[in-house]
């Protein structure tokens, strides 16, 4: 899967054919920055424009957090409907930082919702069934015997099992640090937290992996 | 130093599996196309915003506001105007039921020894009794 500043540097300003022939008023050619202004002047159909050139970005960050479809349908919902309430507080710096300031957006949401979920569902998470627990104790006994065990896929399922007995905060961090192999300051910026609190974030939610992890061994 | 040692290969271990772990839970692209192209849903965030936006209104504009809020108390004062409606005819019933004024004498004593309880009966006999001038209840006596 692209990263999200793979995303942001690659083609999502470029809308795709089919798609841009829907607003025929609009020029194909305008720029995040321009299609923001026409929003602010009260052109929806350039708010339309934005969301086909973004819903990838956004679509892809959700799936980093939550593995349901309708989850991450739900996320592309609210972090559009957010981004367009905060479209008066954007400002444009550059080309790409419209697809920057989205993903910031929907960093939040899906964090937020990371909450929302953990609060909701407390003692229900997580839990493994008998035979996925003996594959996990299988899998790092064999990790133990040799580094170069080429062992069975994980499921999806059971990384989401075991992924959401981490904290939100954690589950945020390793997200941001893995898998979109942002740096301390980057994450530091989408965050908003210090990079002080992002090392130590950092520090901890490997620490809780590890816990997490350690049950089965 | 062989504990260390130990414990370090295991935590290597184990990040090597949280990173398989963060691999597995990666949706393929088709997914991300599929949930992005959803039909309908630019639709529903269309309907999202102009709620949003009807509900910012009504909060910017007083006398709107005020009007949502008394709306919402309706069922909340229909429930307390029924509450009293009920205790109000219960208080009835029971007034005309046991009679405070205007009644008998014996009915009197009946709703005096109406209201105590199975154990105080007693007392209030030998109260009763001491009154008259009689000393002790007959279950007094045999006990004596």
């Amino acid at each position: 899967m692209k990263r999200m500043a793979e995303y942001v540097e690659s083609g999502a300003n470029t809308p795709p054919p089919d798609q841009a022939q829907q607003n025929p008023e609009l020029p194909l050619d305008l720029s995040d920055n321009e299609l923001v202004a026409a929003v602010r002047a009260g052109d929806e159909m350039a708010f339309t424009r934005l969301f086909e050139r973004h819903r990838g970005l956004v679509s892809r960050l959700g799936y980093r957090f939550f593995p349901r479809r309708e989850q991450v349908e739900e996320i592309i919902q609210e972090a559009f409907v957010k981004a367009y309430f905060a479209l008066n507080g954007y400002q444009g710096g550059h080309e790409k930082s419209f697809a920057s300031w989205l993903a910031r957006i929907t960093v939040h949401t899906c964090y937020d919702e990371l909450r929302r979920t953990k609060k909701r569902n407390e003692s229900r998470m997580g839990d493994l069934s008998e035979e996925e627990a003996d594959y996990l104790s299988d899998r790092l006994r064999d990790m133990s015997a040799s580094a170069n065990v080429e062992g069975s896929a994980i499921s999806r399922d059971l990384a989401s099992k075991l992924l959401s007995r981490l904290k939100p905060e954690d589950r945020l961090v390793l997200i941001l640090l893995k898998q979109e192999e942002l740096s301390i300051a980057e994450i530091a910026e989408v965050t908003g937290w210090t990079s002080a609190k992002v090392k130590m974030r950092s520090h901890r939610a490997q620490q809780g992996l590890r816990r997490v992890l350690r049950k089965f061994l | 130093m062989w504990s260390k040692n130990r414990i370090r290969i295991e935590d290597e271990k184990l990040d090597r599996f949280g990173s398989e772990l963060m691999q597995a839970f990666e949706a393929s692209e088709t997914e991300v196309n599929t949930a992005a192209a959803s039909p309908f849903l630019f639709r529903r965030i269309c309907v999202r915003i102009e709620a949003e936006q009807r509900r910012l209104s009504e909060e910017n504009n007083p006398w709107l506001a005020l009007f949502v809020q008394v709306r919402r108390a309706i069922p909340v004062f229909a429930l307390l105007a029924v509450a009293a409606l009920i205790s109000t005819l219960y208080l009835h019933s029971a007034r005309s039921q046991f009679p405070v004024n205007g009644g008998t004498g014996s009915d009197q004593q009946t709703t005096l020894i109406a209201g105590l309880p199975a154990f105080l009966q007693d007392s209030q006999d030998d109260v009763e009794a001491s009154l008259v001038g009689w000393h002790g209840s007959p279950q007094s006596q045999r006990k004596e």
